[in-house]
């Protein structure tokens, strides 16, 4: 290894040679090929020799601090560097929002990135344990809002949801007055999306709120008009009434009503639901002709659907 | 349109018939070229990468075809001090490389050359009160991190060491509406992490916690009319999904309710 292949490292990420002219970059096997022209993968392999030099020095100072800036860039997925810098900024004492900013703008090309949303958390519990006058800007609705910028680019993102769950859970911010209206957007922007379900379930039937579930019933009711083959809503319509002990045939008015819809014939999750009713009500008849229907518009599931009507018949 | 779930369309000229040599060929070569970007960039999976490799390899019948001398020699390079392993060497260790390594050795029936008890000691010293697994010191807590865990201690027959009852109801804390399970309480009913809660609930013996018709046909709904399953409501199948639920039904012993 010599030092211009050092200094092209360094200098080809805007990191300055002369800083870390004094490190001598290790690896654990035999370092990146020689013979390779300096391309991506060994100009990254030199800059982690020199990171980890630093490291096994328990060095914590700024030019370790901007090494691993410049390697999470290329590598944001590398936990180890990771746990590096989140103890550097307590020991650099790093401004926090700063450092949330740039984990955004890392973020929007690396959504389902693991490290990314910890990284936020380990972050946001930092900046909590602060009194409200030593956080900055930072309040836990900008923290929300910037979940929903990161949701705006990819609206089903598992961890952007799951992260939301947890700020609300772990600092008991149901209260928050701005978060029906997120909610309300979301729906608006895909009535389909499942993980908006979730969230109302995890949000509106919370035991503090339960006593307004019938809101929850008409919530979904609505839902299933507008789009009556919508997963979502069914099994949400299902799900709350299960959580209050009950079951569709409250709501059998209301799937009847639907024959009038225009997709009803057509719709599986419709005939679903009238074979569950007629089910349930002991109407064997009508549940075998549900059953019969669904071979037909849940083809992918017709060999269920056939054992169903056999086990219905057979009863 | 507005019956119609997300799906897609395989193409006429697709593939129609398993190719296993070229499989076999693929896997074989894997990391001949250290400099490759996407291998560089993927060192933290290494150990992972090993162990779906040697999988594949054992089910298609060429496990001769890896380096078994190699495959050991890097288990035992990983093994950090406190029982845990690393992904590759110098990267900190984590249960996710530490399953994947049990993985490996009993593939390559080699349990003896890694440190059974230290892998012991590291799986039960990140299990927390409530019952949940952080993946490593660093306290990110996960449903992957559960199955891990108790997936690993299985292996080595050490499953007692840790408290089998206050995983099983984390897990259960997890339970959804739609009968599902996701990565923490709350969240969202998802494949992936409804396999790692199912089998956490198989391997401790737990089953009786999961609604198996209501769970069993949230699963069967993940198919497409294209054959391919997702992993949620309305989004594309994927066919890591097909391993997700299929093994999942497999447990619920409702296998037979997809096509």
């Amino acid at each position: 290894m010599n030092n211009a292949d050092i200094e092209e490292a360094l200098e080809s990420v805007g990191l300055l040679a002369a800083v870390y002219r004094d490190v001598e970059p290790t690896f654990h096997d035999d370092g990146p090929n020689p013979v390779c022209p300096i391309n991506y993968p060994r100009r990254y392999r030199v800059l982690m020799g020199l990171l980890r030099t630093l490291v096994a020095k328990s060095e914590k100072s700024r030019r370790v601090y901007d090494l691993t800036t410049k390697l999470l860039l290329e590598n944001p997925a590398h936990y180890t560097i990771w746990h590096y810098r989140q103890d550097l900024l307590s020991v650099l004492d790093k401004d926090l929002n700063d450092e949330l900013c740039w984990t955004e703008s890392l973020s929007e090309d690396n959504l389902k990135n693991y490290q990314l949303w910890h990284h936020r958390m380990v972050l946001t519990r930092r900046l909590m344990e602060k009194p409200e006058s030593e956080r900055g800007e930072w309040t836990m609705q900008g923290e929300l809002d910037a979940v929903e910028r990161l949701l705006q680019l990819d609206e089903k993102n598992y961890h952007a949801w799951s992260y939301r769950i947890g700020l609300i859970k772990e600092f008991n911010q149901y209260d928050l007055e701005a978060e029906p209206s997120f909610i309300q957007r979301m729906l608006d922007a895909d009535i389909r999306n499942n993980s908006v379900w979730n969230y109302c379930f995890f949000f509106y039937m919370r035991e503090a709120r339960r006593e307004k579930w019938k809101e929850e019933v008409d919530r979904a009711k609505d839902a299933i008009q507008k789009v009556i083959n919508n997963e979502s809503p069914w099994a949400y319509l299902r799900g709350v009434l299960r959580k209050m002990n009950s079951d569709l045939r409250s709501v059998e008015d209301f799937v009847i009503s639907l024959s009038s819809n225009e997709y009803a014939e057509a719709s599986a999750q419709w005939w679903r639901a009238k074979l569950e009713i007629a089910e349930l009500k002991g109407q064997a008849d009508q549940a075998v002709a549900a059953a019969d229907r669904l071979c037909k518009v849940d083809q992918i599931r017709l060999q269920y659907w056939q054992k169903k009507m056999i086990a219905i018949e057979a009863k | 349109m507005a019956l119609s779930r997300k799906d897609v369309k395989i193409p006429e000229d697709a593939v129609k018939e398993l190719l296993l040599d070229k499989h076999v060929e693929f896997i074989a070569k894997y990391g001949d070229d250290p400099d490759d970007y996407e291998y560089a960039m993927s060192e933290f999976l290494r150990m992972n990468g090993i162990y779906w490799g040697s999988a594949a390899m054992h089910l298609m019948g060429s496990l001769q075809s890896m380096d078994r001398d190699k495959i050991i020699k890097f288990l035992k390079e990983c093994q950090a001090e406190n029982g845990g392993f690393r992904p590759v060497q110098e990267h900190d260790p984590h249960l996710l490389n530490t399953l994947s390594a049990v993985q490996i050795a009993v593939i390559f029936d080699c349990l003896a050359e890694i440190d059974v008890d230290g892998v012991c000691n590291y799986v039960t010293s990140l299990q927390t009160e409530e019952g949940s697994f952080m993946g490593d010191q660093w306290g990110e807590i996960d449903n992957r991190f559960t199955f891990c865990a108790v997936a690993c201690l299985a292996l080595i027959g050490r499953l007692s060491s840790i408290d089998v009852d206050k995983a099983a109801s984390f897990v259960k804390s997890c339970l959804n509406f739609d009968g599902g399970f996701g990565s923490r309480p709350g969240a969202e009913s998802h494949a992936g992490l409804i396999y790692t809660c199912v089998g956490t609930l198989a391997i401790t013996g737990h089953l009786h916690y999961v609604d198996s018709d209501l769970l069993g046909w949230w699963l069967a709904e993940r198919q497409l009319d294209s054959g391919g399953l997702n992993g949620r409501p309305e989004k594309l199948p994927d066919v890591c999904y097909s391993w997700w639920v299929l093994a999942s039904l497999k447990i619920l012993n409702r296998l037979h309710w997809i096509d």
